[in-house]
């Protein structure tokens, strides 16, 4: 079975002759570092928080000490494990979110884009009208009337981000289905289907990927701002619901003003970072970007 | 051989004409619709293993008469016949379902564009092997990708079927387009300038794998460019196509050697020739300006402002088909005997 392993080889080639266009950028390899220490913490909390988020563990509102490096809530909690769980919701809600709006909007982007006609004005007019939906207030709306839940949120901010992908999407397969390798596929027998699943969607997906890292940013920081309004989960420690309840108890006015500044540069650190990538992805995805640099 | 006579495709009275797009204020202004009359009433027969030529400049539409002889775009008007059927009028799905896919092929201009850049030389030429679900079993696709492989000269074909198409030159890219056109063993094969984009160094090798195909596989082509000296190379018969329409027919010999058409005479005329004794001796005949637009042809001949021999008739009324000597015909006035 030669021919396997050259197979694996050549792809594996491919993967190498991206990493070394990405590593040559120097904020993507920032943005990567501080992305892998933040999933690192979200898989590893259990092991690398010092106490259970939710157990009182100390007096109320102490500030940082050699046992709790971050002081503790109103309720004795340490603010430091509180941090570390809470970057699994965020990274939960954040990947989950662009995922599935990436999928919506690439369906939809693919099929309006490659039919065109009369199915490219129904769906790019229903797109239009989740556009120019004010978000915040019908994410409020939404999210009060599904109820407060981990799902609910991932599911609005789904629907208020797939818009946009669809439109990126749909451009760019006007211009693909144009392209000459779409029309030797079809004289070669290829369905519409088959042509979408294996030239378009494969072409698109850099596209894609590119715009969900910034999607994956945009719902963090969506459902952080959820949580503080006090549509959040309650049940999940978020770094949203941290800065509700820290706000709500006046935090900063107490003698551990950690329990709000914690939450908020962690969301600082992990929003930059996703920019960073998407900044180096743009760089590497785009051709046009990349001649430049040379 | 009486099976050389047969005919493969009838081309009759063909027209695709484009509308051409208009901001909606400008179709309320003037009420008439245009058109890009990109092939404008042509008639051709090809004969089975023969290799027919569609010569003419760039906008005269050859390209288009490719593509709707192999089903992507519609003709407007007119009658396609292969083996004896009428395919003018079926629909995309109709086209599949009656197998025409599997014995209709093109190969495309450009190998750099015709070739999807993600995927491997091996999914590219095993595409018309799944789509036209010849067989499911990948041993067997894999091995008659390798078979064609060896075929089009990629050898050793174990080790092209896993690059990519970055990872070739122009030619082996137009050698792997051409082993995909010819992995389902076609009947018809539409061959869109397939040399046009490669270095002159390599293109009698092409050109001289088209004619292996037709030997071995019995492969029928209609061969297009704008180039008489690879049409010369690889021709039987030629068309000669001036703004949607053919201006003259014959073998490519007697076109090629004897133009009869103004039109044709420019072109053969062009053709650069290496020895400048000759080239000194050759007459030359040269057009004048550049060819007009085809939303809106001239009246007549279509070449009549160009053409140096022009007469007062040519641009009143269209010139009628003449034959000059058996199966060799022009359109053009200054043959008419009046």
């Amino acid at each position: 079975m030669e021919a396997v392993s050259v197979k694996r080889y050549r792809r594996f080639e491919r993967v190498i002759e991206f990493w070394r266009a990405y590593s040559r950028t120097r904020l993507g390899l920032i943005g990567l570092g501080i992305l892998l220490f933040y999933t690192l913490m979200a898989i590893f909390a259990p092991w690398i928080a010092p106490y259970d988020p939710k157990a009182r563990v100390g007096g109320s509102f102490e500030p940082p000490s050699a046992e709790h490096p971050l002081g503790t809530d109103e309720m004795g909690r340490d603010i430091l494990s509180q941090v570390i769980y809470g970057t699994r919701v965020s990274l939960l809600v954040g990947v989950l979110a662009a995922l599935l709006a990436a999928a919506i909007g690439s369906a939809v982007g693919m099929v309006s884009g490659y039919f065109g006609g009369l199915v490219d004005d129904l769906l790019m007019r229903i797109t239009d009208l989740f556009l120019v939906i004010p978000g915040l207030p019908f994410i409020i709306v939404l999210s009060v009337v599904l109820g407060p839940s981990i799902w609910n949120i991932i599911l609005v901010i789904a629907i208020i981000s797939w818009p946009s992908v669809a439109r990126l999407v749909r451009s760019e397969t006007l211009s693909l289905k144009e392209r000459l390798f779409v029309q030797a596929s079809r004289v070669s027998g290829a369905t519409d289907l088959y042509i979408i699943v294996h030239h378009i969607l494969p072409n698109v997906l850099p596209i894609v990927a590119a715009s969900m890292v910034l999607t994956i940013t945009s719902a963090i920081i969506l459902e952080a701002g959820l949580s503080f309004l006090g549509l959040g989960d309650p049940t999940k420690i978020s770094w949203g619901t941290m800065l509700y309840f820290a706000d709500r108890q006046g935090a900063l006015l107490s003698d551990n003003p950690y329990y709000i500044i914690a939450p908020g540069i962690a969301l600082i650190g992990i929003g930059l970072a996703f920019v960073f990538v998407s900044y180096a992805l743009d760089e590497v995805v785009n051709p046009r970007l990349r001649e430049r640099e040379r | 051989m009486p099976r050389q006579d047969q005919v493969l495709v009838e081309v009759d009275n063909l027209y695709k004409w484009f509308p051409v797009r208009r901001s909606f204020l400008e179709t309320l202004l003037k009420g008439e619709r245009l058109f890009v009359k990109a092939v404008d009433g042509i008639s051709f027969s090809i004969k089975k293993r023969e290799i027919y030529v569609l010569a003419g400049e760039s906008g005269s539409g050859k390209t288009t008469t490719g593509k709707v002889l192999v089903g992507l775009e519609k003709p407007t008007r007119g009658r396609i016949v292969y083996d004896g059927a009428d395919i003018s009028s079926l629909s995309l799905k109709e086209w599949r379902r009656q197998g025409l896919r599997k014995k209709i092929q093109m190969i495309f201009q450009d190998p750099y564009e015709s070739l999807n850049p993600r995927q491997r030389v091996l999914d590219i030429v095993a595409e018309p092997l799944i789509v036209n679900r010849v067989t499911r079993d990948k041993r067997e696709i894999e091995e008659r990708v390798l078979k064609i492989l060896e075929e089009v000269k990629l050898t050793p074909a174990t080790e092209f079927a896993y690059r990519y198409p970055h990872q070739l030159s122009g030619g082996q890219r137009q050698r792997v387009a051409i082993a995909r056109a010819m992995v389902l063993d076609p009947e018809f094969v539409v061959a869109d300038e397939p040399v046009s984009m490669l270095d002159a160094s390599i293109r009698a090798s092409i050109l001289d794998l088209l004619m292996y195909f037709r030997e071995h596989k019995n492969v029928t082509y209609l061969y297009i460019t704008h180039d008489l000296a690879t049409a010369r190379y690889v021709g039987d018969r030629i068309a000669i196509m001036y703004l949607g329409k053919i201006v003259e027919k014959g073998s490519v010999e007697d076109v090629v050697t004897n133009p009869q058409h103004p039109y044709t005479q420019a072109l053969v005329s062009s053709i650069p020739v290496p020895d400048p004794k000759y080239a000194r001796e050759k007459k030359r005949i040269e057009l004048k300006g550049e060819i007009p637009s085809p939303i809106n042809p001239p009246k007549g001949c279509r070449l009549h402002p160009r053409c140096p021999f022009a007469m007062d008739i040519c641009s009143r009324e269209e010139p009628p088909e003449v034959e000059i000597k058996p199966g060799h015909t022009v359109s053009c006035w200054l043959y008419v005997k009046r």
